[in-house]
């Protein structure tokens, strides 16, 4: 009688147990699926819309310095390469971070621009120059 | 035999619920991700300031706002196939009620005016209005200066 009611407890706990480790598994890979889903694509845009911004209301012979340290972080973990994730042509900025198509957003400050990426700081550095 | 049945009932219930708590959090995540940051408000402010500083200096406005070129101040887009701006600028005569207009320049989409007269809300492009007090060869005008930007698709779900 003992050992039944032993071995009964024993399966309630081996499923309890199971029923713990696939309900982490569940909430882990949704936690997971919410943090990859609202990043890079979110990132690019972030970024992108923030160069825009920056552009639009630079000066003539300004230079800036963006902290881009998450892109490089985000191009790492995509395998993208960072050398080409930022640029600017015919008054569009691109940022591509991962494989996928990038996002790109459009300014209307009329100078020349020149993105260049400083690799050792994870700075991106944004020249103004004269007007095309 | 029942308590077993009763045990399997409820982990049927239990993965249920949690594949009801799942598909809410994918649609919610989705929802939120996909939703673009809208920085229309921030663009039309500096494109706003940006034909300001072209046309003015020290509260002067430097030349006639009819021959006025807004394509050597600003550039405004190449992104879209149609533009995707409305800038009107208004030289208007100080203390005036009628034919108060001395002239005006209008470039880009003259269809994006309307979102200027009301609030529209949801899909429509971003308005920016202002008027400022400044003076030409020492006599005070009124400047107004009206941008509207379109961009819907990148800004709002």
């Amino acid at each position: 009688m003992n050992l039944m009611k032993n071995k009964k407890a024993g399966n309630i706990l081996m499923i309890s147990v199971i029923m713990l480790i696939l309900n982490i598994m569940l909430f882990t890979g949704l936690f997971y699926f919410a943090v990859k889903k609202t990043g890079t694509v979110e990132l690019e845009e972030i970024y992108a819309k923030k160069i825009a911004v920056i552009l639009d209301s630079a000066e003539p012979g300004m230079q800036i310095s963006f902290d881009v340290k998450k892109a490089f972080d985000y191009a790492e973990e995509n395998k993208a390469d960072i050398k080409t994730a930022f640029s600017v042509n015919d008054n569009i900025v691109y940022v591509k971070l991962s494989n996928s198509r990038g996002y790109y957003y459009s300014f209307f400050n009329s100078e020349n621009v020149d993105l260049s990426l400083d690799e050792e700081n994870k700075v991106l550095n944004i020249k103004v120059g004269v007007k095309k | 035999m029942n308590k077993n049945g009763g045990d399997d009932i409820l982990t049927i219930w239990w993965w249920l619920v949690a594949g009801i708590v799942a598909v809410a959090i994918f649609i919610m995540v989705t929802i939120y991700a996909s939703k673009p940051i809208d920085i229309r408000n921030i663009e039309s402010a500096l494109l706003t300031e940006k034909i300001l500083d072209c046309i003015s200096e020290d509260g002067k406005i430097l030349s006639d706002v009819s021959i006025f070129d807004i394509d050597s101040c600003v550039n405004l887009g190449t992104e879209y196939s149609e533009k995707q701006f409305f800038v009107k600028i208004q030289e208007l005569k100080a203390d005036c009620k009628e034919d108060c207009l001395i002239s005006e320049k209008i470039s880009g989409r003259s269809d994006f005016e309307i979102y200027c007269e009301k609030e529209y809300g949801g899909k429509v492009p971003v308005c920016k209005e202002i008027s400022l007090l400044l003076s030409k060869n020492g006599v005070n005008e009124i400047l107004k200066i009206k941008t509207v930007i379109g961009k819907v698709d990148k800004n709002v779900l």
